[in-house]
C-alpha cells in the first residue's frame, strides 16, 4: 500500500513536471505595444543614498518571534506483520508540541550589532503542562574593525561543509550550544576565519576547541581548507571542493581525523540541481581507517514546490546503507491551506534487519513517545500533522 | 543556361561576402557600445529594485531589494527589503559564482545553479551589466521598427556555457540601448521575452527604468485567453556612492541579516 501511494505521488510529480512541455507552445505575449508611447528616457541625479544604512542603522532595535503549535497522529507497523497475525507490530500514537520563540536585534552603530534569541517549549505527553523548558538559542555581539576585521563573540550557530544529507565536513557542529569567538578577515582571499569555542563541559583552556578556515575561488572552482584542534579530540581537517558544471553543483568534502596515533577519514561527494520549483540532490558518503572502508551510504532527495500550481509541496528522500543493506524512504506532502497553517502527511518506509544502521530505532525501543516524534520508528506507516505558526 | 546560372550564383555570393562582414563588424562594435553604455566601471552603483510578479491567473507577489554593484570586479550584492519575512536574505555574486545566505539556517550556499531571483522571471544574472560582446557572437543582423524606436536586430549565439541562454535576439535602438530581448533555448524554443521601454541616465551611463519580463514557458489559458507569468521590474533612486570592499563579502551579508 505504501509503495503504491509512493508510486502515485511519484506519478503525480512526474505528470506535473511534463505538463508544461506537453502543451503546444502558444503565441508569445505581445510586449511590442509597450514601445508605441513609452515613457521618455530620463536623466537622473545621483541620489547619493547609502543603501547599507537601511540594514546597518535604520532600525536601532527590532524584536520578533513566533508561536508554534503542532499536533499529529501516526499509524503503522514498527515490525513486519505476519500473514497469520496482521496485528503483530501494529502501532498508533498521537502527540503534540508547542514552542514560543522571542528575539531581539540591536544595531547601536554601523559597526556594532547585538542579537539574542530565546525559546521555551513543552511536549504534553512527556512533560508537565508548563513553559519551564527555557533555552538561549543564540546571544552574540558583532563588531567590525576598520571594515576589514569582523569579530563575533557569544553563543551562535556556524556551519561548515557542503553536505545536505551527510555532514562529516561540519567541524563546528558542536559549537552552537557553547561560548564561541570568531575573527574573520573577509577581504583576504575569499575569506579567512578563526574560531575558539567551548562545547560540552569546559573547565580550562584545554577544553576549548580551536579552528581556522580559508576559502578561495580558483578557475571558477570553490576551494576551502579547514583545521580544528581540541586536546581531547585531536586534529580534524577538512578540504572542500565545489565546481558548477552543466548548471549543476558538484562537490566533495574530505575530512581526516587524527588522535594519538589513531586516525580515520570520512568523505562526501554530491550534486545539487535546481529548476524553477524542483530541487534534486544526491550524496555518497564513506568512512574508513587504516583497515579499509568501514561505512558507505548514499542518499537521494527530490522536492517539488507548488505541484501543478497548487500550494502543495511534495518531497521524497531515500537513504541507503551499502554496508548492511538497510535504508529508509520517506515521502512527504505539505499543504498550506491558510496563512500560518501547514498540514503534512508523511509515508515512511524502512527496510533492513533489526540492529542494522537504519533499523536501529525499532530494535531498541517500543516507546510510543519516540515513535510519535520519529518517523523512522516505523517499518512503514502514515503520519499526519497540523502545524500552526504565528509570527509576532 | 547553366553558365548564366553559375555566374548569377557567384555574383550573389560575392555580394553577400562584401555586405555580410561589414554587417558583422558594425554589429560587433554596436554590441561593445551596448555593453559600455550600461557598465559602471569607475565606481559602485546601487539602487532599489522593485520586482512585481503576476502569475497566470492573477495572483501577485512583490519583492523589494537593494542592489550594490561593482562592475570592475564583476561583483554584486543583493539584500532583500520586502517581503518583511525575507528581509536580510542576501545574494553575493563574484564572477560566475553566487553565494546565498539563509538567515534562518545561518548558512551559506555556494552555487551557480540557482537562476531565478525570488522565484520570478527575473534572473540573478539580470542584476549584472550586459556583457554581450564577450559572451555571444552575431549570427545575423537586420533592421526593424519597434514602436517609436528604429532598431538594429541582432541574432546572437553564445560562445560559452556560462550564460543563461544559448541564443538571444536583441532589438537595439539608435542610442545603443537594448529595448527588447528574446531568449531562446538551443533548439530554438522561445524561453523569455524582456522589454525595456525606458532607461535612466546616471552620469554618462544608463540603467533601465522599467523592465517587463514574460516567461514564455509559464502560461495558462484563462477564459479562452492565454496568460503568461509577467514580471515588472522598476529601478529607482540609483546612487553612485563608493562602497568599501567589505560590502561585497559573506561577512557583510551575515552581519546585516535579521
Amino acid at each position: 500500500m505504501t509503495r503504491r501511494c509512493g508510486g502515485l505521488l511519484l506519478a503525480a510529480l512526474l505528470a506535473s513536471l511534463v505538463s508544461v512541455s506537453a502543451q503546444d507552445a502558444p503565441p508569445p505575449d505581445n510586449v511590442d505595444s509597450l514601445f508605441d508611447t513609452p515613457p521618455t528616457d530620463t536623466v537622473v541625479v545621483d541620489s547619493g543614498i547609502d543603501y547599507r544604512s537601511l540594514y546597518d542603522t535604520e532600525e536601532k532595535i527590532k524584536t520578533s518571534g513566533y508561536f508554534k503549535a503542532m499536533g499529529g497522529a501516526a499509524v503503522g507497523y514498527v515490525r513486519w506483520p505476519t500473514l497469520d497475525d496482521l496485528g503483530n507490530g501494529f502501532a498508533s500514537s498521537i502527540g503534540a508540541y508547542a514552542e514560543a520563540v522571542a528575539a531581539f536585534d540591536m544595531r547601536p552603530s554601523s559597526v556594532a550589532h547585538i542579537r539574542g534569541e530565546f525559546s521555551t517549549s513543552f511536549t504534553p505527553a512527556t512533560s508537565p503542562f508548563s513553559w519551564d523548558n527555557f533555552a538561549v538559542d543564540e546571544l552574540y555581539c558583532d563588531y567590525t574593525v576598520q571594515d576589514t576585521v569582523f569579530v563575533r563573540i557569544g553563543q551562535f550557530l556556524s556551519t561548515w561543509g557542503q553536505g545536505r544529507l551527510f555532514t562529516p565536513g561540519d567541524l563546528l557542529s558542536d559549537s552552537a550550544d557553547g561560548f564561541s569567538m570568531r575573527l574573520s578577515m573577509p577581504t583576504v582571499l575569499n575569506g579567512i576565519s578563526a574560531y575558539a569555542f567551548g562545547s560540552g563541559h569546559v573547565e580550562s583552556y584545554g577544553d576549548l576547541s580551536y579552528a581556522a578556515k580559508t576559502d578561495a575561488i580558483v578557475l571558477d572552482t570553490f576551494l576551502s581548507a579547514a583545521l580544528r584542534y581540541r586536546y581531547a579530540d585531536g586534529y580534524k581537517g577538512l578540504v572542500s571542493i565545489k565546481k558548477v558544471a552543466w548548471k549543476t553543483d558538484l562537490f566533495i568534502d574530505m575530512t581526516g581525523n587524527y588522535q594519538q596515533d589513531l586516525g580515520y577519514y570520512e568523505g562526501v561527494a554530491g550534486f545539487f540541481r535546481e529548476w524553477d520549483d524542483l530541487k534534486l540532490y544526491g550524496e555518497y558518503y564513506l568512512k574508513g581507517d587504516e583497515h579499509g572502508l568501514t561505512d558507505q551510504q548514499f542518499g537521494v532527495a527530490i522536492g517539488q514546490k507548488n505541484i501543478a500550481g497548487t500550494p502543495i509541496d511534495v518531497g521524497i528522500r531515500w537513504l541507503h546503507s551499502i554496508a548492511d543493506g538497510s535504508g529508509t524512504v520517506l515521502a512527504a506532502l505539505s499543504w498550506n491551506p491558510w496563512k500560518y497553517v501547514t498540514a503534512s502527511i508523511g509515508l515512511p518506509y524502512m527496510y533492513g534487519t533489526i540492529g542494522s544502521y537504519y533499523g536501529l530505532i525499532s530494535a531498541v525501543t517500543n516507546d510510543e513517545d519516540i515513535q510519535v516524534q520519529s518517523l523512522d520508528g516505523y517499518r512503514f506507516g502514515l503520519i499526519g500533522s497540523l502545524l500552526l505558526k504565528v509570527p509576532f | 543556361m547553366k553558365k548564366t546560372y553559375t555566374l548569377a550564383m557567384l555574383s550573389m555570393m560575392l555580394a553577400a561576402m562584401t555586405v555580410w562582414p561589414q554587417g558583422m563588424t558594425s554589429g560587433t562594435s554596436l554590441l561593445k557600445r551596448v555593453d559600455s553604455l550600461v557598465s559602471f566601471v569607475d565606481t559602485d552603483v546601487s539602487a532599489e529594485y522593485r520586482i512585481d510578479k503576476r502569475d497566470p491567473g492573477g495572483s501577485t507577489s512583490t519583492t523589494v531589494a537593494a542592489m550594490f554593484r561593482r562592475d570592475r570586479t564583476n561583483q554584486f550584492l543583493i539584500l532583500i527589503l520586502e517581503p518583511i519575512a525575507d528581509k536580510g536574505k542576501g545574494y553575493l555574486k563574484e564572477g560566475d559564482n553566487l553565494w546565498l545566505y539563509d538567515p534562518v539556517s545561518k548558512s551559506f550556499t555556494f552555487t551557480s545553479a540557482k537562476e531565478r531571483f525570488q522565484n520570478s522571471s527575473f534572473r540573478n544574472s539580470d542584476f549584472n551589466r550586459f556583457n554581450f560582446s564577450e559572451d555571444y557572437r552575431i549570427s545575423s543582423t537586420t533592421r526593424e521598427q519597434l514602436g517609436k524606436f528604429d532598431c538594429s536586430v541582432l541574432d546572437l549565439s553564445a560562445n560559452n556555457d556560462r550564460v543563461s541562454f544559448p541564443r538571444v535576439k536583441l532589438w537595439i535602438s539608435e542610442e545603443g540601448l537594448v529595448r527588447k530581448m528574446e531568449d531562446y533555448s538551443l533548439s530554438g524554443q522561445l524561453m523569455r521575452t524582456t522589454a525595456i521601454p525606458s532607461y535612466q541616465k546616471l552620469g554618462d551611463r544608463w540603467l533601465p527604468l522599467t523592465m517587463v519580463i514574460i516567461d514564455n514557458l509559464k502560461f495558462r489559458t484563462i477564459a479562452g485567453k492565454i496568460e503568461y507569468e509577467r514580471t515588472t521590474v522598476t529601478v529607482s533612486k540609483p546612487s553612485l556612492k563608493r562602497l568599501p570592499d567589505s560590502t561585497y563579502t559573506k561577512e557583510y551579508l551575515e552581519k546585516v541579516s535579521r
